[in-house]
């Protein structure tokens, strides 16, 4: 008895059902393999017996049973059955990596390196069948899972895209795994970003008191206008009304792997806690210092969305930030003013569980020291390196 | 800060909830327990996530309405009125009685703020050209010089086109307002309306 197998290397369950006298599958063997019992009897008393044999595609295969154990009158009827063992569905092992649609699975770059599991499933469940059908799977990118041919591992360590896909025979299926992570950058001089899309810009430039956007605090809508970034002051740019002094800071981050957000596009924000302290006339209240008592303490410092850029449309995402000084906003000074700022920033994704940190936490500060009295400003000065926080202010009390 | 609601115009609002896709979160923060300080986070964080806008906006409107507010998450609650847009005529009404509502309590210019003096008028400004009308209406009878200087600032920057100067949109709202002049014939609406262009010349 031949069979003649119809794709490659394709692994075939062959069923065999014993007639007149039945014989325990154990009794029978197929291209030298002993059948097992497949857990099905027929009427008769006979059961079904199984194995799995692999051929090239187009091969001609002898399925013949041939019995091990002899009876009198050697003289056997088979009904044999072929079909095709098949790759039915990837998936990936719970917890290991968030499904974000049909084929594309996401998972945050964690600080240690772990992996995602891909786990194929065949057309049968039979243990015997997926164990010996599943050495014949022919995996592509990701590694092996030692003693688990059924699985595949992708480590999260690298932020990339990686395609894997699991072939038997005719049969295969491919899944997306997304490790993600964000490349944050604060930059404190240079320009905007072209990208850069801020709801508060005018025409991808700062605000100014008449050109402006977004209604900023107390109606004060200038700052400074242009598109150059660091510390400016209202002395030497009269389109700054925002505060005295400000440091104008743009946070980049280039998402990855390339192409993320063109799959996640409304899961990405941009957060930062900060930790200050102000002095008016050299003096100050629980509200000018983060956390109400010296020294002070972080507290939460998100913008609102009118100063984020957060639609990857070119793959990067954008949050701004002008600290300033005095906290009083607008551009009158109580004699003097000081403030000194750190700030903390990083990237959140949300993939639907909540928001996941997914870049390094990057920081920056800001300082400023103005004498109202003289019409000078004595310090100003924004940049990515931390302060140390002062507890008693530059300027005595006049 | 001046409470107006009636019954049936509640009703109609919530009438509105049952239209819409549940799955969406449909109850704001309770602004009433809130430190102020989370107040202010639940501000920025509850604008970036998938509301059931009308049912959200009523909510969170109903609790702006209660009385049992703090005058400064009052104001915060309504930043995040504004943040939502309503197009509710009968919110938009309130948000123009009460314009001159006053916060108390700022951010520290830490980081850059929207936080404006009258959160009113920045829900209205951020609400956009639903308020048009209304505003024009309240024009002809408001005599009050902050109030009156408040809603030209909303017109003039609801009417303003993104990145266009300020300038443009005051043009723009003079316009209207000389419209809605021409159409009036009682001679005290007509100096409440002379009034208001007069403050958009300034």
């Amino acid at each position: 008895m031949t069979c003649n197998l119809q794709t490659a290397n394709q692994p075939q369950p062959v069923m065999v059902v014993l007639g007149d006298v039945p014989l325990p599958p154990e009794w029978l063997q197929i291209s030298g393999q002993t059948l097992i019992n497949g857990g099905v009897t027929n009427a008769d008393g006979s059961v079904w017996g199984l194995t799995v044999v692999s051929a090239p595609s187009g091969a001609t295969v002898d399925v013949t049973p041939t019995v091990t154990h002899a009876l009198a009158n050697n003289d056997y009827t088979f009904d044999v059955q072929v079909t095709n063992v098949t790759i039915q569905s990837l998936t990936v092992v719970s917890n290991s990596a968030t499904q974000i649609d049909a084929t594309n699975w996401a998972v945050v770059k964690p600080p240690t390196n772990d992996y995602v599991i891909v786990q194929a499933t065949l057309n049968y469940t039979n243990d015997w069948i997926v164990t010996n059908a599943a050495t014949a799977i022919q995996w592509t990118n990701g590694e092996a899972v030692p003693g688990n041919p059924l699985q595949r591992m992708v480590t999260k360590s690298n932020s990339v895209e990686t395609t894997v896909t699991a072939s038997l025979g005719s049969s295969s299926s491919s899944l997306n795994v997304w490790v993600i992570w964000a490349d944050l950058t604060n930059k404190v001089s240079g320009t905007l970003d072209p990208h850069d899309n801020a709801q508060v810009l005018f025409n991808g430039n700062w605000p100014t008191p008449i050109y402006y956007n977004v209604s900023l605090h107390g109606g004060n809508n200038g700052v400074g206008g242009g598109n150059t970034l660091g510390p400016i002051d209202c002395l030497s740019n009269p389109n700054l009304n925002y505060c005295y002094t400000v440091g104008r800071m743009e946070a980049k981050a280039i998402l990855q792997p390339s192409n993320i957000g063109s799959l996640l596009t409304t899961n990405w924000d941009m957060r930062r806690t900060w930790i200050s302290i102000f002095w008016n006339n050299g003096t100050n209240s629980p509200f000018d210092i983060t956390g109400g008592t010296i020294p002070p303490s972080p507290e939460n410092d998100t913008a609102n969305s009118a100063f984020k850029s957060l639609y990857p449309t070119y793959g990067d995402i954008f949050d701004l930030d002008f600290p300033g000084c005095p906290d009083t906003f607008g551009t009158n000074i109580n004699h003097t003013a000081e403030c000194y700022d750190n700030f903390y920033e990083y990237v959140t994704v949300n993939l639907g569980n909540g928001d996941q940190v997914c870049s390094s936490t990057n920081t920056y500060s800001y300082e400023a020291q103005i004498d109202g009295d003289a019409g000078r400003v004595d310090l100003n000065s924004l940049s990515t390196s931390l302060i140390t926080i002062p507890t008693v202010p530059h300027y005595t009390q006049r | 800060m001046k409470k107006y609601i009636s019954l049936s115009l509640l009703l109609i609002v919530t009438l509105r909830v049952y239209a819409q896709n549940l799955p969406y979160i449909t109850n704001p923060p309770d602004f009433g327990k809130l430190s102020w300080e989370d107040a202010k986070s639940a501000v920025v964080n509850e604008e970036s996530k998938n509301v059931c806008r009308p049912a959200y906006i009523t909510n969170l409107f109903n609790q702006i309405q209660s009385g049992q507010l703090n005058h400064d998450n009052e104001a915060l609650a309504i930043d995040l009125l504004g943040y939502l847009r309503p197009t509710n005529s009968y919110i938009i009404e309130f948000l123009i009685q009460n314009i001159d509502f006053e916060r108390k309590r700022f951010s520290l210019p830490g980081g850059p703020s929207t936080e404006l003096k009258y959160p009113c008028e920045g829900a209205l400004m951020k609400t956009g050209q639903p308020v048009v009308i209304p505003i024009l209406n309240h024009l002809t009878i408001e005599t009050n010089e902050l109030r009156r200087h408040l809603m030209c600032d909303v017109l003039a920057f609801v009417d303003k086109p993104v990145n266009s100067n300020i300038l443009e949109g005051k043009k723009l709202a003079q316009q209207q307002i000389s419209q809605k002049l021409a159409a009036e014939s009682d001679a005290t609406k007509q100096a409440n309306l002379k009034a208001a262009l007069k403050e958009l010349e300034e």
